[in-house]
């Protein structure tokens, strides 16, 4: 994910579909997370799809292609919000939507994430993508828009914070 | 490990996943692993994509097609609200005619043409009339939505696009009313004549009045009722029965033949011949029965005893054009039309 995305975006707006292919490859984690931050773990799997949808008939309005990631960010926060005030939102996601996990550990992962979508807003999306988007920290700060050092304060506090509200100890 | 240690080590890997691991940061990663995003397991959809994308132009398309739509409606109403206003009294243009012919036609003047003249005369600005050879017709009356003339001999070709009774003739036999249509009427002495080729014609004398749609023709005098219309692509022996019977000839024999020769589309002609009274309606209903059976609610019976509305929902039962809220559909009628020299 760290190569700059600009080439492949100017390839999928000249209709090149296995260019947007591989930016869904390579970022659609990344939208997943944000989504994730706001949304149950269901409406997120879903989102996704329409956030790369609706991104691709708008790439013409991208001006800095290399800055594709923070824009489907940008896109995927407004969607999460749309979705929340237009949709009755699920509970935490169930043993189905787990993808080959035990009930066990799907209550283990629902229960982490409950957490996460408690934390201070600032932290909460930071740590998404950390966590479960597995994004790097100059990632995290091309996708969010946030300076590096505020990004390292984050995912700091932030998992200290998880960590105390999910009982763990240090 | 020191704490200060832990911490620099828990903040490195947050910041690097290539770094060396947090044991920690790990464990939380590992149990909300169920949770991570595969997008080899949920591939884009490109049939979805394409539904978007023909659902986004389609949105762009209609949102295009609904603002057509409004300026051609805003556009379309002031149209039909220029055509159909005419100041009272202002002269109608004389279009052709003879060298030295008037070039327009005032109330209470009347236009006549000559053995081997015609004219087209613009009728305000809801169609055209050509008039005939040997011919006399005279404006009677014209303003917005209400225009009169007289034909006193010849013929004249009417084609108007404007809501039922906007223009009418008076003739010896009757008037002639338009309901957005295209006609040829002809008065020969105490007759007129219609042939009606689009929308409906209504004749009316004191004796009744009588529609004509599309496709048919019929005659009038100031002594019967108006004509019974028949279709022009009827045979001429039906025809000549019909008109024979309506004028009180032919009788119960002549019904007969009338019976025998009727087809489905002559359902017009029959209900209006059973409507007049004639000799052998009785026959000519149940030949109507056979050609086209009445609505459920409709008695011949009490048909024959005279109630004339079941003979009308009957007859609304037909595949006849719609009468006088249908005008509009005739627009053709509003486009420009090639000179139509009128039959006699």
């Amino acid at each position: 994910m760290t190569s700059d995305p600009g080439p492949l975006v100017l390839a999928a707006r000249a209709g090149d579909r296995d260019a947007y292919g591989e930016l869904y490859r390579r970022f659609s984690r990344a939208v997943h997370a944000v989504l994730i931050a706001r949304l149950p773990h269901a409406d997120a799997d879903d989102l996704v799809q329409d956030v790369f949808l609706h991104a691709m008939t708008r790439l013409k309005d991208l001006r800095e292609p290399s800055a594709f990631c923070g824009w489907l960010c940008v896109i995927a926060r407004r969607r999460a919000v749309d979705h929340y005030r237009r949709e009755p939102v699920h509970d935490s996601f169930t043993e189905s939507e787990a993808r080959d996990a035990s009930p066990e550990l799907a209550a283990e992962a629902s229960g982490a994430l409950a957490a996460i979508q408690t934390l201070p807003e600032a932290y909460r999306e930071t740590l998404a993508l950390r966590l479960v988007g597995g994004l790097s920290g100059p990632e995290i700060a091309a996708a969010t828009g946030l300076t590096p050092d505020s990004v390292r304060v984050n995912l700091h506090r932030g998992f200290r914070l998880l960590r105390d509200r999910l009982g763990a100890t240090p | 490990m020191t704490h200060h240690e832990s911490d620099d080590r828990l903040d490195a890997y947050l910041w690097d996943p290539t770094a060396p691991r947090d044991e920690g940061v790990v464990a939380m990663e590992k149990r909300l692993e169920p949770a991570r995003f595969d997008p080899g397991v949920r591939p884009l959809s490109y049939a979805r994509a394409e539904r978007a994308r023909i659902t986004i132009l389609g949105g762009v398309w209609w949102r295009g097609l609904a603002a057509a739509a409004v300026l051609l409606l805003v556009a379309g109403t002031g149209l039909l609200s220029w055509r159909m206003t005419w100041p009272e009294g202002r002269p109608w243009q004389i279009e052709s005619a003879s060298e030295g012919s008037p070039e327009l036609l005032a109330v209470g003047e009347t236009l006549q043409t000559a053995s081997a003249q015609t004219a087209m005369v613009r009728i305000a600005r809801i169609g055209t009339m050509q008039v005939g050879r040997d011919s006399a017709v005279t404006l009677r009356m014209t303003q917005s939505n209400r225009h009169r003339l007289a034909l006193d001999r010849g013929t004249v070709h009417v084609r108007v696009w404007a809501p039922p009774f906007s223009l009418a003739f008076r003739t010896p036999a009757g008037e002639v009313y338009d309901m957005g249509c295209e006609f040829d009427l002809s008065v020969d002495g105490p007759t007129s004549h219609v042939r009606v080729t689009s929308g409906w014609v209504q004749l009316e004398n004191d004796l009744g009045e009588s529609l004509v749609p599309a496709g048919a023709s019929s005659t009038m005098t100031s002594t019967t009722f108006p004509g019974v219309p028949v279709f022009d692509d009827a045979a001429d022996s039906f025809r000549d029965a019909v008109r024979a019977l309506e004028a009180g000839r032919g009788g119960q024999p002549g019904a007969e033949r009338i019976a025998q020769l009727a087809r489905p589309r002559d359902m017009l002609t029959l209900l209006t011949l059973i409507e007049l009274d004639v000799a052998g309606r009785a026959q000519l209903a149940s030949r109507a029965v056979a050609l086209s059976s009445p609505p459920e609610d409709v008695s011949v019976e009490r048909i024959l005893r005279g109630e004339k509305e079941m003979l009308w929902r009957w007859r609304e039962t037909l595949p006849l054009p719609p009468e006088k809220g249908g005008w509009w559909m005739n627009w053709k009628d509003a486009l420009p039309h090639r000179a139509v020299t009128p039959s006699r």
